[in-house]
């Protein structure tokens, strides 16, 4: 990718810079999304089912 | 701690249902009738007001503002309600937003037709409906972020930051591309020119994409599929990082729109980099959605809104595969100006948008009318008439797509180009533009089968306006609680923080195209040749734009030898800098008119030749698909307002002379006489200087005569 970047005239403090930024926030995101646990995933997941309680209230009382 | 009772609105949910289907109906209707007037020009019934230039934005309007975006309206006040386990924040405000929607609505349906356009791709209404769009946006979002502030419900669901995304982000692009200057309440001026107007177009056309037909269907696919298939979604740590790669990468492909336009190539190959890159999040949201139904695949036989739902996902996953190879500088070579872009927006927008608002619908209306379906054998009639419809639209026009593009490059050996009038091109794919209509019939047809089940299916049950519900209050977190247990949680739970996140992550796209862009003065090489309209010329342009002519027409040569050999010199930015707005367009239904005033290019016509054109286009080209423009020539034009014109150019920073504005009308008059008299002398046409016909070739004349000098400097 480096090298094709290169040969873009005048393009590759753009290319680059714009890169690492997308990378910087997609290994956020990574990280983000693998420190979940599996239980507050699944809580997540169900939540448009859950159709007359928030169960997680309900555990909070 | 007791459950807290309340109510669901469901009267907004279905006062947007009932708009998403009225215009819906409407907006293909329009859609039929533009694909037939791209066949015969008959279905233009020789009226101004429903001719193709000023219907075909009527129809994207109506597809994208008033279909999409009520259906968009219908989900989110149905889904977040019940997601956040409250009302929706305030009723007047739901009501604010439904009726001053369907007034805008009613203000493009008003004024497209009138000619009212600012000639923006997908943003042509005038300056007072941008502001009266940008309030009751705000009104959405108001009520939105009420409903959200005082949920029941801790966690905010990914669909939740789907519609987050989609408030900030339309905000933003919508108040950027509408920067104008009013000349009064019905015309305005672009506040950027040229290759700056160009790129801020697009930048906002093609995340209207993302952000008005994408996003937020997202997150009614991420709420709805669940709902439908029974089951939660197949990976929430997917969408996570579907949302925030997507809404992250999309802003910045704008400039694939320009490929091998003056835009400086930097700009072009970010694009390019930044489309290719969006194949991971787009096939991540779709797969995410597929595979939802997993273990669940017999229900699709059985379930017709599920085939909806799989098949409006899988055409997702083909536009959005399609996209990025479209903006591969070699595929857009061939493809860009023709059909295939046309087959492939409306894969995704008949194929995404239209199958999963139906999906919607018929998942919606039953159970506020707490009934069943009327009639489950018409939905599925629906089903195959949309998919069919589907298939006999985008094929043709894949087929018509290659054959123009290809037509358009094709050489003999002795190197001339084969195809050189360019409506031989035009008149071989006429009957793939009949396939495409017949295509659009069908899936009109669907959809007025689907509007009568729905009614049926209303009259059966009784809206329950006021849907009853409980839930638990939410506990108010002690500060400092949540850094305990995950660090990621600030966001999740915040939608402050979330709205910040998701501004910052589509800012920052813009911000780097659109600063080197504006600021760096070697991004747009200026031409002293080149020089602003004159008062007659500005109005033929104004005239041009009010008749839609850039909606078949490009004004840029590419810098291909099937390009210049047919047109001329290849377009330069300099060319463009007077341009408020650019009119670049997005396709060639008929030849580009870059070149259209330079004497040394092949597509020159004098002055004769462009009035019997527009008087009667199949005179001068035989089979020709142009209608008629016959009020050209028989109306005067109304120049009373040059004097404005010409001031807020020079507020632009067109150079026009200090004082020029007095005498302008003198300066139009003298231009006006001098065509006038050419046109008796030279051609025996006696048209008086005052017609609108006069201006517009002033206007045509104009086009790339500034650079038909050999002496021409650059400063490049």
């Amino acid at each position: 990718m480096g090298k094709m970047i290169g040969y873009v005239e005048g393009a590759d403090v753009y290319l680059i810079i714009a890169l690492l930024i997308f990378l910087g926030v997609f290994i956020i995101a990574a990280i983000y999304m693998n420190l979940m646990s599996k239980e507050q995933i699944t809580e997540l997941a169900n939540l448009p089912l859950d159709n007359t309680n928030n169960e997680t209230n309900e555990k909070q009382n | 701690m007791q459950k807290e009772t309340f109510n669901y609105d469901n009267k907004i949910v279905r006062n947007f249902a009932v708009a998403t289907a009225i215009w819906g109906v409407i907006g293909m209707l329009v859609g039929v009738t533009i694909a037939s007037q791209l066949f015969d020009p008959l279905y233009n019934f020789s009226s101004r007001y429903i001719s193709f230039g000023r219907l075909r934005p009527l129809h994207t309007n109506a597809m994208i503002f008033a279909f999409v975006g009520n259906a968009i309206f219908m989900g989110v006040y149905y889904s977040l309600q019940r997601l956040m386990k409250t009302r929706m924040f305030s009723d007047k405000l739901s009501t604010i937003h439904f009726w001053g929607w369907q007034l805008i609505i009613l203000a493009a349906v008003i004024t497209l037709p009138l000619g009212l356009t600012s000639s923006k791709e997908y943003a042509e209404l005038e300056w007072p409906i941008d502001i009266a769009i940008a309030l009751i946006w705000v009104v959405f979002g108001w009520n939105m972020f009420g409903t959200i502030y005082q949920r029941r419900e801790k966690h905010l669901y990914v669909a939740i930051w789907f519609y987050i995304a989609t408030f900030i982000t339309v905000a933003m692009l919508h108040i950027v591309n509408s920067f104008a200057l009013p000349v009064d309440l019905f015309k305005s001026y672009s506040a950027f020119a040229g290759v700056q107007d160009a790129l801020v177009q697009w930048w906002y056309g093609h995340n209207a994409v993302a952000f008005f037909l994408t996003t937020p269907f997202l997150g009614l696919m991420y709420y709805f599929m669940p709902k439908m298939a029974n089951r939660p979604v197949y990976s929430y740590k997917l969408s996570i990082l579907h949302f925030w790669s997507l809404i992250f990468l999309y802003i910045w492909a704008g400039p694939h729109h320009l490929l091998y336009s003056s835009l400086p190539d930097w700009a072009q190959t970010l694009g390019v980099v930044f489309s290719i890159m969006l194949i991971a999040p787009s096939w991540g949201g779709m797969l995410n959605g597929l595979l939802t139904l997993r273990g669940a695949w017999d229900r699709v036989r059985d379930d017709a809104m599920l085939k909806f739902m799989v098949v409006g996902l899988t055409c997702y996953g083909m536009a959005t595969f399609e996209g990025p190879m479209l903006a591969l500088k070699n595929v857009n070579a061939i493809a860009h100006f023709t059909d295939w872009i046309v087959a492939h927006v409306h894969v995704g927008a008949l194929g995404w948008n239209g199958l999963l608002t139906f999906a919607i619908l018929y998942y919606i209306i039953p159970r506020i009318y707490e009934t069943k379906m009327y009639s489950k054998k018409a939905v599925n009639v629906h089903f195959w008439l949309a998919t069919l419809g589907i298939l006999f639209y985008a094929i043709p026009m894949y087929f018509s797509g290659f054959t123009q593009g290809l037509m358009w490059k094709e050489f003999t050996v002795d190197g001339m180009l084969k195809y050189p009038n360019f409506l031989e091109t035009t008149l071989q794919i006429l009957p793939m533009h009949m396939l495409r209509a017949f295509g659009g019939t069908l899936y009109l047809t669907g959809a007025c089968i689907m509007v009568w089940n729905l009614w049926k299916t209303a009259r059966t049950g009784k809206l329950v306006a006021n849907e009853a519900a409980e839930a638990y209050p939410m506990v108010k977190e002690v500060k400092g609680e949540v850094q305990v247990a995950y660090w990621h949680r600030w966001i999740e739970k915040r939608p402050t923080q979330l709205l910040i996140f998701s501004f910052i992550a589509v800012a920052i796209g813009g911000v780097v195209e659109f600063v080197p862009a504006f600021l760096v003065e070697s991004n747009v090489k200026t031409i002293p040749s080149v020089t602003p309209y004159s008062p007659l010329e500005l109005e033929g342009r104004d005239i041009y734009i009010r008749e839609g002519c850039n909606n078949c027409h490009s004004q840029q040569v590419r810098p291909f030898r099937s390009e210049t050999v047919r047109y001329g010199e290849y377009s330069k930015s300099g060319e463009n800098v007077y341009d408020h707005p650019h009119l670049w367009g997005s396709k060639r239904t008929g030849p580009d008119l870059a070149r259209a005033g330079n004497t040394a290019s092949k597509i020159y016509k004098d002055a004769g030749w462009h009035y019997q054109h527009m008087k009667d286009p199949r005179s001068t080209s035989e089979g020709s698909i142009m209608p008629a423009y016959p009020w050209l020539i028989a109306e005067d034009g109304d120049y009373s307002k040059i004097e404005g014109k010409i001031t807020v150019m020079r507020k632009l920073g067109v150079p026009y002379v200090e004082n020029y504005e007095m005498i302008a009308q003198e300066d139009l008059d003298k231009q006006a006489e001098k065509i006038s008299n050419f046109l008796l002398k030279e051609k025996g046409i006696k048209v008086a200087k005052e017609k609108e016909i006069v201006a517009l070739i002033a206007y045509l004349h104009k086009l790339g005569r500034d650079i038909n000098t050999k002496e021409v400097a650059t400063s490049e």
